[in-house]
């Protein structure tokens, strides 16, 4: 696909350039096959490495668990909609595919020698390495939320033992217990996403405990897709849910995990159940190996997702500053496959087209019933933007069938995304 | 991707491998223009110019075995 639109297409060869001469010392060049190694097995880091075997490269898979456990959908296993076993995949699937699968945990990035270091000793070489890590829950970030605390507020941010923890929280809760689920400032993982587990869980109140209600305390004032949650929550459950904005203040302050209690701005409020979801940043790795700014992401070239600071090194998916594009698992799964072209052209000498991306993102208003939001993504200048008429969300006011068609496709591109990336 | 699970998935949108470039060049023309209701597909279709519309109608239709 051809650029045209933009100015930074006019350079794009430039940069290609420009990268050359590192290539030429590259074994890839003298026959054998030219080695990637992917850190991260999520969904950005499982389609870069069968993107980068498609390619034609060697491709080395470095990720510490057996299993990975989805995050999308995961929401409807805190509410008992769904079972855990149906966010949980496999490696055997990528292995099969001739991608070269190592469980371990990759602990630094020596860029000049192009190794990566494995927990325990041992590295593998790389030509070029794309870090797919997601994202690291920040436990220093709100005053009381410590590991421990985040034991009985889970997040359930990675789906996961505290997503099922979640759920038998919410399962064990007495009938007119206060639910509360705070929301930290952008960015983070999964914008709308906390929005969607509010709104089930008002769902399995209504349901099952009536006289209940879910609290959401927000540190911001606006949100993903809010005329659709809003609209929704208007309509479905009434005073089940409570949402308080910043500007009211919504911003938590501090917790008290042990008394279960939770203070913001507008006062402190007791919780029967709660989930505290944190600040988020880029895991150790990429602050060690010097992948990651000030802030706690990594600064990206957009054609290529190459580290603006430490060369060879590609970062995508929810650790990397993607400028417009949500931190999403549809975002990270067109990162990647634009990413590994990306590598493929650099390591044959090609400059790398400029790419267009696309993020679609479904999140359920309740059990069967989802709406959308979609964006198109092009490079302007040095940085990923929003391509302003290719933005939108599924109309507001739309009938019944549409929300259940559009929880249909989303059970569906879960379905098939999971089937290519690890089936 | 989301047009990916067919055939074996009936709740899943339209099989793009089932139609031909030029059919779905003609439907994202008409997300594009606004001719065809949609949610999702009228704003990733005005994402795209004609050309790449075309381009991307080549790439993503008619690869699967033919419609029964």
């Amino acid at each position: 696909m051809r650029g045209g639109l933009t100015r930074r297409g006019a350079v794009a060869g430039a940069v290609a350039l420009a990268a050359a001469p590192a290539l030429v010392a590259a074994p890839a060049l003298g026959g054998a096959l030219a080695r990637a190694v992917v850190v991260g097995g999520g969904f950005g880091g499982a389609a870069a490495a069968r993107a980068l075997h498609r390619l034609g490269l060697a491709v080395t898979l470095v990720e510490p668990s057996r299993s990975y456990c989805a995050c999308p959908l995961s929401n409807a296993v805190v509410t008992g909609l769904r079972p855990m076993a149906a966010q949980v995949f496999g490696y055997e699937g990528l292995a099969r595919s001739g991608v070269a699968v190592v469980h371990g945990r990759a602990v630094g990035i020596e860029a000049a020698a192009r190794r990566v270091r494995l927990a325990g000793g041992g590295s593998l070489a790389y030509d070029r390495l794309v870090v797919a890590p997601g994202v690291e829950m920040r436990l220093d970030a709100i005053p009381g939320y410590d590991a421990a605390a985040s034991a009985v507020m889970p997040h359930a941010w990675k789906a996961g033992a505290q997503t099922e923890d979640l759920a038998r929280r919410l399962a064990a809760m007495e009938d007119g217990g206060l639910v509360v689920l705070a929301v930290p400032d952008n960015p983070y993982r999964c914008p709308p996403g906390p929005y969607e587990r509010a709104s089930l869980i008002a769902a399995y109140l209504k349901a099952h405990k009536p006289r209940s209600k879910v609290l959401i305390l927000d540190a911001k004032d606006v949100f993903s897709k809010q005329p659709l949650f809003e609209e929704a929550w208007a309509a479905r459950y009434g005073g089940l849910l409570e949402y308080v904005p910043r500007a009211r203040g919504g911003a938590l302050l501090e917790v008290d995990a042990a008394g279960m209690s939770l203070r913001t701005e507008g006062g402190t409020v007791r919780a029967a159940v709660a989930s505290v979801i944190p600040p988020q940043r880029a895991p150790e790795l990429c602050r060690d190996a010097g992948l990651a700014e000030a802030g706690g992401w990594c600064p990206i070239d957009p054609v290529t997702f190459e580290s603006r600071l430490v060369p060879g090194v590609h970062v995508i998916g929810d650790a990397a500053i993607a400028g417009a594009m949500p931190k999403s698992a549809f975002s990270a799964h067109a990162q990647a496959e634009t990413c590994a072209r990306a590598v493929a052209d650099l390591l044959h000498g090609r400059a790398p087209e400029t790419p267009r991306l696309i993020n679609v993102c479904y999140s359920l208003v309740a059990p069967d019933r989802a709406v959308s939001i979609a964006g198109v993504y092009g490079i302007e200048w040095d940085r990923l933007v929003a391509i302003p008429e290719a933005a939108g969300i599924s109309p507001v006011g739309a009938p019944d069938a549409l929300r259940a068609r559009e929880a249909g496709n989303g059970a569906a591109w879960f379905r098939a995304v999971t089937a290519e990336l690890y089936g | 991707m989301c047009h990916s699970a067919c055939p074996a998935d009936p709740a899943a949108p339209p099989c793009l491998a089932r139609l031909s470039p030029e059919a779905i060049a003609e439907a994202l023309e008409a997300f594009r223009a606004g001719r065809r209701p949609g949610s999702v597909m009228p704003v990733l279709a005005r994402g795209f110019s004609h050309e790449e519309i075309r381009a991307l109608a080549e790439h993503l239709g008619g690869r699967g075995p033919a419609a029964p």
